[in-house]
């Protein structure tokens, strides 16, 4: 899952960002609503932390250019606690609201219901036959046994379990599972393929050749 | 109750009302009653003066003096006739000069027929006469006439008739031939029950008129005062949790209209004032959560697991920088709520300006290094009474801002110029410069020009603001030129030896 924080504050920005990607997520930043918008509609992310009170764009604004084109959850992560500014953020169409101070754990948790929401998850375990995915502690269990697979394995096996049933391509799961400084992996998409094949059994994931990937419902 | 305009309206109104009535009335009825009274004395002393004269047969008759002939007046044209009978009589010569000279009182008077024939032509019904002689002898009397005792001897016979009342008796007395006394009577029952009517009727009215006065007196002042009810009640509702409300200026056109007008200004100031300060809370409290929010997410993340040494380094400077920032901005906010209260402690004590500038020069050193901006002093020695703690504050503020919006390789200058009362100090820099929309918000409190810059060197937004209190609790004034492209150059002016005061501003954000 890859997420993007628009923070104008670098020292918040930059501990937020660390908490998500220490969550799992594959994380972009913005210093300001400018640099935010441009990422926000140049590639589709699975969630938004916006903040409000930023120079040469604010939140409100960016949220309304990025409303035009992209439907992504946004979640406003911002001072102003006013219920005022809670339903115009949330009526500006926006997704959640958090006031700072806020718990890191908060955060990450109503990033994973928002991004839930947005796939049709009403629930935090994803059942597929005799395997169960826990996205909440990020756990995987096949037949009640926990089976054990590396962050980025479940990472992978995370975006295809919350799209099964749909085709997933390459160029999705380069979008959704890493951001934009980490190239190192990138061509690495195969050998996670073929761990989770492993793990699970080779028939949890299916290639159709040239296209993608796909679990079916 | 009594203290209400209302009332004492009503009070005086009722008592002005009152004295007019009453003032009216009675002088009415003394105006009637006189006249009332001169008309029974005219008409009982005319029937005397018929029968005086008729007591002696053989005197000749009483010649009433001519009417038209006046000294001085002889016979007016023709045309002047009307306006001559309209002029008031002469008065009458006194009593004794109508009497034929010689009249003694040995020559005894008597009552005649003629007298008696005279009077019962010449009185109403109920009039009466009793005749005395000079020695109290009683000559005679009407028929009917009521006991009346005997007046007493003239001594001189008196040049006007003389009256006196008994009861419901009225007597007119003149002097007959030979000091004889003739008095001439009549009930007045009648005239006073008359004037007891008119008494009763004005009474009767005047309360009638006081009390339609009164009414209208009510309905006029409900009608002055409900305006002014409007308004309190309109103030009324207005309080801290809402300051909305105004007074409605419909159909106030009056003086009330101007008071209405007067109090919905302050009312819209006092709103200002209000959002002001509501929104500087709400700053005050949004620049505090975001540092405190850096402190509790960066030491979350620091604990959830274990980390190298350098991972807390690294956190721990986060939370002091974040930790500095929330120092620096509870410091200004008391700074500015002690302005605010007109609390700022000014500590006035001779220095010398300049020392304070070098010393604030070498503080910014490393900023303006780092920056690559060079700091030009033009100072001479300024002896002044000030607060030095404060002054550093100003001068270090206006340095820090002067560098951190500078351009590489610019330059900040100070320079100092006194004269006889003041100390004027300008920090000039070649930097970005200040916009026309920027200028409105300057001083305001959380403002900042560029607020990557400003946080980059750790400003909190409140620098100018404290400034501008700092200035103006020492009697001073500060202000700013700028230009975009060239830069800006903020000019301060220190009274050297005013007295100090202290500003009650309300807050400015």
């Amino acid at each position: 899952m890859r997420v993007l924080v628009i923070e104008d504050e670098p020292d918040l920005q930059r501990v937020v960002a660390q908490s998500l990607r220490e969550t799992g997520y594959a994380v972009d930043t913005a210093g300001d609503g400018e640099e935010g918008l441009f990422k926000a509609t140049g590639t589709e992310y699975d969630a938004i932390v916006l903040d409000i009170m930023m120079p040469t764009m604010d939140g409100w604004e960016m949220l309304k250019q990025l409303r035009i084109t992209r439907a992504t959850p946004v979640l406003i992560l911002t001072a102003k606690d006013h219920v005022a500014d809670r339903v115009k953020g949330l009526d500006g169409g926006a997704d959640d609201y958090l006031t700072k101070p806020f718990e890191l754990s908060e955060l990450s948790a109503r990033l994973r219901a928002l991004i839930r929401r947005a796939a049709g998850n009403a629930l935090p375990e994803i059942r597929i036959g005799d395997v169960l995915i826990d996205t909440k502690g990020r756990n995987v269990f096949k037949g009640g046994q926990p089976v054990n697979v590396t962050a980025r394995e479940y990472t992978l096996l995370e975006f295809l379990a919350v799209h099964r049933g749909v085709l997933v391509t390459r160029t999705m799961l380069y979008e959704h599972l890493f951001d934009e400084d980490d190239d190192s992996l990138s061509n690495l998409i195969e050998v996670h393929i073929a761990n989770v094949r492993r793990k699970l059994g080779k028939d949890f994931i299916s290639t159709r050749r040239g296209q993608g990937y796909l679990i079916d419902a | 109750m009594l203290k209400s305009i209302r009332w004492s309206l009503q009070l005086w109104h009722a008592f002005i009302l009152l004295l007019v009535l009453a003032g009216f009335g009675t002088t009415l009825y003394y105006r009637i009653q006189l006249s009332r009274h001169q008309e029974i004395d005219a008409e009982l002393s005319s029937i005397a003066h018929f029968l005086a004269p008729e007591l002696h047969p053989r005197q000749p008759q009483f010649q009433p003096p001519p009417r038209r002939e006046r000294p001085g007046d002889p016979e007016g044209p023709p045309g002047d006739l009307f306006f001559d009978d309209l002029r008031p009589d002469p008065e009458p010569p006194p009593l004794a000069a109508n009497f034929p000279p010689g009249n003694k009182p040995d020559q005894a008077p008597q009552i005649t027929d003629s007298l008696r024939r005279r009077f019962k032509s010449e009185a109403r019904a109920g009039a009466y006469y009793v005749i005395w002689k000079h020695d109290g002898t009683r000559l005679g009397a009407s028929p009917g006439a009521p006991e009346v005792p005997y007046p007493g001897a003239f001594s001189d016979p008196p040049p006007a008739p003389l009256f006196r009342r008994r009861d419901h008796l009225r007597e007119a007395m003149v002097a007959g031939p030979a000091l004889s006394i003739v008095l001439v009577g009549r009930s007045i029952e009648k005239e006073q029950g008359e004037l007891r009517q008119l008494a009763i009727t004005l009474v009767v009215t005047g309360a009638g008129l006081l009390a339609l006065g009164l009414l209208g007196g009510w309905l006029l002042s409900n009608r002055a005062i409900r305006p002014i009810r409007a308004i309190s009640a309109t103030a009324g509702r207005i309080s801290g949790s809402n300051l909305s409300g105004r007074i409605d200026l419909a159909g106030t056109d009056s003086e009330l209209g101007a008071l209405a007008r007067v109090l919905n200004d302050m009312f819209g100031r006092i709103e200002a004032a209000f959002d002001r300060q509501v929104r500087f809370t709400a700053d005050a409290s949004h620049e505090l959560r975001t540092p405190l929010s850096i402190i509790y997410s960066n030491t979350q993340l620091a604990l959830s697991k274990e980390r190298t040494v350098e991972e807390y380094r690294e956190a721990l400077a986060t939370t002091l920088r974040a930790a500095h920032r929330m120092k620096s901005l509870v410091e200004g906010l008391l700074v500015l709520a002690r302005a605010d209260a007109g609390k700022l402690e000014i500590k006035p004590a001779p220095l010398d300006l300049s020392a304070i500038i070098e010393d604030c020069a070498e503080l910014v050193r490393p900023l303006a290094t780092e920056r690559k901006v060079a700091i030009d002093l033009q100072l001479h020695p300024a002896e002044m009474l000030g607060d030095a703690l404060r002054l550093s504050q100003l001068v270090t503020n206006l340095l820090t801002n002067a560098i951190i919006y500078n351009q590489p390789g610019g330059r900040v200058t100070v320079t100092i110029l006194t004269d006889e009362h003041s100390i004027r100090l300008e920090v000039a820099d070649t930097g970005i410069g200040v916009d026309e929309e920027q200028r409105k918000h300057l001083f305001d409190r959380f403002y900042r020009a560029d607020a990557s810059r400003s946080r980059e060197s750790g400003g909190t937004g409140l620098g100018l603001a404290i400034c501008r209190s700092i200035v103006e609790a020492h009697g001073g004034e500060i202000a700013f030129s700028s230009e975009i492209g060239v830069g800006t150059t903020f000019k301060v002016r220190l009274p050297t030896s005013v007295a100090y005061r202290s500003h009650p501003t309300i807050a400015r954000t």
